[in-house]
């Protein structure tokens, strides 16, 4: 609960209510013999029953402390989050495509945290895996050191073809995980369909933040993809697009590779639990102040033992790749 | 004292044993939340006590925060609470031991600067773990031999000086010498050059009749007339070979529309005054006139003073007759004739290559690349290398046809590589390599493209 005005007017009502219904019980006492004899020979083992049970309180409270909280360890109330339902992607190369029901959704950054965690922590064949994650421009990837510029400068000169030196144009990050930002407009749905057959050579995970003002593009990011997560906020603006985009889904008899995603769920009485989208799968990252710090960094929450959304994040990615990521991953997390 | 007034005292210690025990928030999901707690997925039942995780919190206010939870969930829940957070409390601390030495948390430490490469990949080792993943990198591909412009412009100037030199060692008439072009000496070519035969013979092409201007813009620049080619002499003269190849990509664009001046002369001198465009225009215009240009190049731009067009009538161009015979030998589908196919193979050997190579070159140099004339030419390198690509799967499927998958498969190859959405290739590419017992090829094929068994 936290709406810090309405606990204490939730226990007062409550405390009046209850003393209200005792002094009710007393005036019938007064008049009803049977009541009265009652509660003469109960009040005292009443009392006592009453003292047991705040010493067992206080016992029970004074014997465990509380925990020491970590050094960036968030204070928030945590939201109750189910586990997540979503498909399992089988076949290699994977190809998941993340789209923001609203702008500001965190689509890029649980792109990017979602290909650096799966570098980190997944394996194929004994090596480490190779993700790469097609990420739109922004505060993300300027504070990554991430320019548009590469790639649009290589699909201007190759407006027909995707040639095997567009790996060149990726920039690896420190984990292993490679990136490409995509500029306003630097992608179409023709070049991403030439695109993603040419990274499938070279990765073993693609990650494509997808722009939503393209509808074609959007076509294709779909088309190509195995699993589509729908991310939106616990807002009525992320919730309405969700029911529109699984509506899509139905007509387009996708749905089954469709995700909701509820970015930044929170607890207390204002939360959603969900978009209710309809869609039979979903999942959640809660609320975290460590995912703005880090973004703002350049450096991926994902890898951060305090962070609720890793934890979130890691399990997500566990259920997409099982193949891939190990068990490792939700026990260290 | 009334009656009321004792037994409302002695109903006292029955509301507080209520408030006590019973929890006054709704508790619906408590089994789910107690579950997680044991799972260690989360910290606390409901929210953190008031005053955690503040720096400094007194003994008081700690008791009355947990008594405060305590009053609000009811005591027997309370209870089961406390041993559950202090169970996942346990679990957490384990985690973040184990935390500590995963390899999440060594790729944590790199990322933000705290190990080194050497030593993350020392750590990992150490733990028997894979290293990360090393960059990506393309396979080293041979790319088109496109000669240069300028190259091919002192190339063809030295080929030339040597014809004249030889023809006066053997005594010929020697005609009156060549104006020397504006800027083909200026460097020396090394002997090397001299020595090899470095202009490569042109690919053979269909027969035309002499006074045709036979126009080859896919692969090279060439333009035949009455057997010499006037390319070298059009590309020495560098804003008068822009405007006519301008001119003649806007009639393979759209071959009955005229260019109006003004748009010619903005694409011509981009940024200009109206004024200062025209002039310049109409000068160019007369310098082509003038004799600037061969005849039968000149005499193919029409200005009508409002407009202006190239005329194309009596002449061929080679992706014209790339699409054409793209279009015949897909309608055949499959085998073809055997005249058909070799046509179609010399014409895929001949148009190997860009469409208008050296003409970012040409444009940079004239317009400073401001222009808008590389839209067209893109727009034309598609229909070029889509009309290639259509004919590979022709002559593909015509070798596949005749029984003869293994010279389908480099065709398809080369096919799927430039357009590797064609699924339709991958089909015909994927059953070659089953006819040649490629199965590892095909079953890879099969895989990437997700095609039916």
């Amino acid at each position: 609960m936290g709406n810090s005005a309405a606990r204490p007017i939730r226990l007062v009502a409550w405390s009046v209510l209850v003393v209200a219904a005792a002094g009710g019980l007393g005036l019938i006492a007064g008049r009803v013999a049977l009541v009265g004899n009652v509660l003469a020979q109960a009040w005292l083992p009443l009392l006592a029953a009453v003292i047991a049970v705040v010493g067992i309180g206080f016992a029970v409270g004074a014997a465990f402390p509380w925990p020491t909280r970590g050094p960036r360890e968030p204070t928030d109330p945590e939201p109750l989050l189910a586990e997540p339902s979503v498909p399992a992607i089988a076949k290699l190369p994977a190809v998941f495509s993340l789209r923001a029901l609203e702008p500001l959704a965190g689509s890029t950054t649980l792109a990017f945290n979602l290909g650096v965690r799966a570098a980190a922590s997944g394996a194929v064949q004994g090596r480490r895996l190779r993700p790469i994650c097609l990420l739109q421009a922004g505060d993300l990837t300027a504070a990554l050191g991430l320019s548009p510029e590469p790639l649009a400068s290589y699909i201007a000169g190759r407006p027909v073809s995707v040639a095997d030196d567009i790996v060149d144009v990726a920039v690896r990050h420190p984990t292993g995980c490679e990136l490409l930002c995509l500029g306003r407009d630097t992608l179409d749905g023709h070049w991403l369909r030439m695109l993603v057959p040419r990274l499938r050579k070279f990765y073993d995970l693609i990650v494509i933040d997808c722009p939503t003002d393209d509808r074609w593009l959007r076509h294709v990011a779909v088309d190509v993809s195995d699993v589509v997560l729908l991310v939106g906020l616990p807002t009525l603006e992320s919730a309405k697009a969700a029911a529109d985009e699984a509506d899509a889904a139905w007509e387009l008899r996708s749905s089954h590779r469709f995700v909701e995603v509820t970015n930044r769920e929170k607890a207390g009485p204002g939360a959603r639990g969900g978009l209710w989208s309809g869609l039979s799968q979903r999942s959640a990252i809660p609320n975290d102040p460590l995912v703005a710090e880090s973004d703002r960094q350049g450096l991926p929450w994902s890898l951060t033992f305090e962070s609720h959304a890793a934890w979130a994040a890691a399990e997500l990615l566990e259920r997409l790749l099982p193949s891939l990521m190990g068990r490792e991953v939700a026990s260290a997390a | 004292v009334p009656p009321e007034i004792v037994g409302m005292l002695e109903a006292l210690p029955l509301a507080a044993l209520v408030l006590l025990l019973m929890p006054k928030r709704p508790v619906g999901l408590v089994r789910v939340r107690l579950g997680h707690l044991s799972a260690g997925r989360r910290r606390w039942l409901f929210e953190p006590p008031r005053g955690w995780g503040a720096t400094r919190t007194s003994g008081r206010q700690r008791v009355l925060a947990e008594a405060l939870r305590a009053f609000e969930i009811g005591v027997p829940l309370y209870v089961v609470a406390r041993f559950a957070e202090e169970r996942a409390a346990h679990a957490k601390l384990e985690a973040r031991e184990r935390w500590a030495n995963s390899q999440e948390a060594l790729f944590g430490r790199h990322v933000v600067g705290q190990l080194s490469e050497a030593e993350l990949a020392a750590q990992l080792l150490s733990r028997g773990l894979p290293l990360p993943a090393k960059k990506a990198v393309a396979p080293k591909v041979e790319p088109y031999r496109l000669a240069s412009l300028d190259w091919w412009l002192k190339v063809q100037a030295l080929a030339e000086e040597r014809a004249r030199t030889t023809s006066v060692a053997n005594g010929d008439a020697v005609g009156p010498p060549e104006a020397a072009p504006d800027d083909a000496a200026e460097e020396p070519v090394g002997p090397d050059e001299l020595d090899e035969p470095a202009i490569p013979a042109p690919p053979s092409t269909p027969a035309e009749p002499p006074t045709y201007l036979g126009i080859s813009i896919v692969g090279r620049i060439e333009i035949r007339h009455d057997g010499k080619d006037l390319a070298s002499e059009l590309l020495r003269k560098p804003v008068l070979a822009f405007m006519w190849l301008y001119l003649l990509l806007r009639w393979l664009t759209a071959s009955k529309d005229r260019v109006p001046r003004p748009d010619f002369a903005e694409e011509l001198t981009p940024g200009m005054s109206r004024e200062k465009q025209g002039t310049r225009l109409r000068n160019r215009l007369s310098n082509i006139g003038n004799g600037a240009l061969p005849a039968s190049l000149a005499t193919r731009v029409d200005d009508d003073g409002e407009s202006v067009k190239l005329d194309l009538s009596r002449c061929s161009v080679d992706l014209l007759r790339l699409e054409e015979l793209a279009a015949e030998c897909l309608a055949k589908e499959g085998m073809l004739s055997l005249e058909l196919a070799a046509d179609a193979a010399r014409l895929l050997d001949a148009t190997a290559g860009e469409l208008l190579p050296g003409w970012e070159q040409l444009e940079n140099s004239v317009t400073g690349g401001r222009g808008a004339a590389g839209v067209f030419v893109r727009a034309l390198r598609v229909r070029a290398e889509s009309a290639r690509i259509t004919l590979m799967g022709a002559l593909a499927a015509n070798h596949l046809a005749r029984q003869q998958p293994g010279q389908a498969i480099p065709l398809l190859e080369q096919a799927l590589e430039r357009q590797p959405d064609r699924d339709d290739l991958a089909r015909k590419l994927r059953m070659a390599y089953l006819q040649t017992d490629q199965l590892t090829r095909a079953a890879e094929l099969q895989k990437t493209y997700d095609l039916d068994g």
